[in-house]
């Protein structure tokens, strides 16, 4: 089940809200609870069943933890072992994820009985976050910047809240933990939610799924052997695709969090108008890059500041490394986070400071130009399909003819693609944000004009709603792009 | 004791903004270029300055100008 299953859109979540906000208070972390497991036993009821023990041995582990953390020995033993065995869980199921096909190879006569399993092998719905955020938890425990949470029932909440299970927010305990206890009503936040999410459902429906189809059939092709017209389109629509599919999940899981009476992080900060690389990953999934920072890069950099053994550029590749292969344990994501890494050392030397002084536009070429390309990794099945696309981009003669039937003529890309396309473009840029800014101070003081405004903006937000729906209804949904890792 | 004014003017020359005025909330993203490089920056200059070493628990737990300088001042206490 995802957020844009009809199943979820027009059953789970009615239902869910409605018995939510009709429930006392004191009573809403079980059924927030409850809620959560469903969604997740939709995927796997053995996935449900994990997660529960997953989140009492964490339990447990944070209690320890706090208890073990006045006691430096105690502490780095505590820590070292609850981390670990969370990692070694993640690597696991990844591992498992990536070669169960060879696995199933090497062992066709099933010698230990597990294909079956192994071939049905998922990896446990949102597992990445869930775990990062576990982590982060333990770490800030360990480091007395919290508490460790004593209440089960809130602890469970804040491992499997069902909203951000999917693509995230990676949320940190610290931000949350008073709205775990008590979440504040007010109807208004209710409202904001539901407009939140509406423009999340349109962000992924009307734009990202509309272009993802045609990006889908080129990346979907045997051999890019396609002129550089078509792979400009592919990798620009991908851009947007992505970008409009993960931070339409974002604004649907923030939204669905505020009609509950939580404020997730904001995980995306118009990311592609970033004039560095540094600043794209200040703008882009922000909740990991900003876990990355604080649990990796930054204890690191804090204890060599005296007595530097490991140079900063090694640092900044190792970081953007593991958030490629927290991606996935591919090539390609290895390539796409060294490309990164490459970048952020580049800026962080002499070329940063003449990147500072470069003509905007140029500012914007250089960040637009890393990010493509890195795009381009992160996008192809393979290494191979990879470096035949930078071919097709740079107009070089594909090595191999393929028919043409598998070729995708610009005639095929029709008006809706060129639409979501344009749309995307513009609204990737902060017009939204700034046109709305700019009416309410001209309607300030006025109460019957901006009455009429708020009227206007919630008819149009409708009439987005019933597009998104119609839409869905008539060509079906795609899942995030995200959901998979 | 050290107060606000002492501890600007460190922010002043590691950012190099004379125009940095800090307070108790001041954070990250209050100012220009303080970023995770130039935190761990920033964090050596205090140090030099007022001659004391932070561990690396304390340093994790800033959130922001204010928790900085007291700890500062505990350690100078």
């Amino acid at each position: 089940m995802t957020f844009l299953s009809p199943t979820f859109l027009f059953l789970f979540l009615p239902v869910f809200l409605v018995v939510y906000t009709l429930f006392r208070r004191e009573w809403r972390g079980l059924v927030l609870l409850a809620a959560s497991l469903v969604f997740i036993a939709f995927q796997s009821k053995f996935y449900a069943a994990f997660y529960v023990g997953y989140l009492l041995v964490n339990y447990l582990f944070g209690r320890w933890l706090e208890k073990a953390r006045d006691e430096d020995k105690s502490r780095k033993w505590a820590l070292s072992i609850s981390v670990m065995i969370n990692v070694l869980l993640l690597v696991g199921f990844k591992l498992l994820l990536q070669y169960k096909a060879d696995i199933l190879a090497w062992n066709p006569g099933d010698a230990f009985g597990l294909n079956r399993w192994l071939r049905a092998f998922a990896l446990p719905i949102g597992f990445s976050y869930t775990a990062f955020q576990i982590i982060a938890y333990l770490i800030d425990v360990a480091n007395e910047i919290t508490d460790s949470e004593k209440n089960l029932l809130r602890f469970a909440n804040f491992t499997l809240m069902f909203p951000k299970m999917l693509s995230g927010p990676i949320e940190r305990y610290r931000d949350i933990h008073t709205e775990l206890a008590d979440t504040p009503e007010s109807f208004e936040q209710i409202a904001n939610g539901l407009r939140r999410f509406i423009v999340g459902l349109g962000k992924k429906v009307l734009i990202a799924d509309v272009v993802g189809k045609v990006v889908g059939q080129v990346f979907a092709l045997d051999s890019p052997n396609i002129g550089p017209a078509y792979a400009w389109f592919a990798l620009v629509g991908f851009a947007i695709q992505l970008y409009f599919d993960f931070s339409g999940y974002a604004d649907m899981a923030i939204g669905i969090g505020q009609m509950m009476g939580f404020s997730f992080a904001e995980n995306f900060n118009y990311p592609y108008i970033a004039k560095s690389v540094g600043e794209f990953w200040r703008r882009w999934h922000i909740t990991l890059s900003s876990w990355f920072r604080d649990y990796i890069f930054l204890p690191i950099e804090i204890s060599q500041r005296r007595n530097r053994r490991i140079p900063q550029q090694a640092n900044l590749l190792l970081i953007f490394v593991l958030t490629g292969l927290w991606h996935g344990l591919t090539l390609n994501f290895v390539i796409w986070g060294c490309l990164f890494a490459m970048a952020m050392i580049l800026e962080s030397s002499f070329s940063g400071k003449w990147l500072k002084k470069l003509w905007t536009p140029l500012q914007h070429v250089w960040t637009l130009g890393w990010v493509l390309v890195a795009w381009v990794f992160f996008r192809s099945p393979n290494l191979l399909f990879a470096i035949k696309f930078f071919r097709s981009l740079l107009g070089l003669k594909p090595a191999v003819d393929y028919p043409f039937s598998q070729l995708i003529p610009f005639g095929l890309i029709d008006n809706s693609t060129w639409i979501a396309l344009a749309l995307g473009i513009l609204l990737a840029l902060p017009l939204g944000k700034m046109l709305n800014q700019w009416i309410s101070q001209r309607l300030a003081g006025r109460p019957k004009l901006e009455l009429a405004w708020l009227i206007v903006r919630d008819v149009l937000l409708m009439v987005l709603l019933v597009a998104s729906v119609a839409m869905i209804a008539s060509s079906g949904f795609t899942p995030g792009v995200y959901e998979q890792f | 004791m050290i107060d606000f004014d002492s501890l600007n003017e460190v922010f002043v020359m590691v950012f190099q903004d004379p125009e940095i005025r800090i307070s108790a909330e001041t954070t990250a993203d209050d100012i220009d270029g303080w970023d995770s490089l130039s935190h761990v920056i920033l964090i050596s200059a205090i140090e030099d300055k007022y001659q004391i070493t932070f561990t690396q628990r304390e340093i994790l737990r800033f959130r922001c100008v204010g928790d900085m300088l007291n700890c500062i001042n505990q350690k100078l206490s």
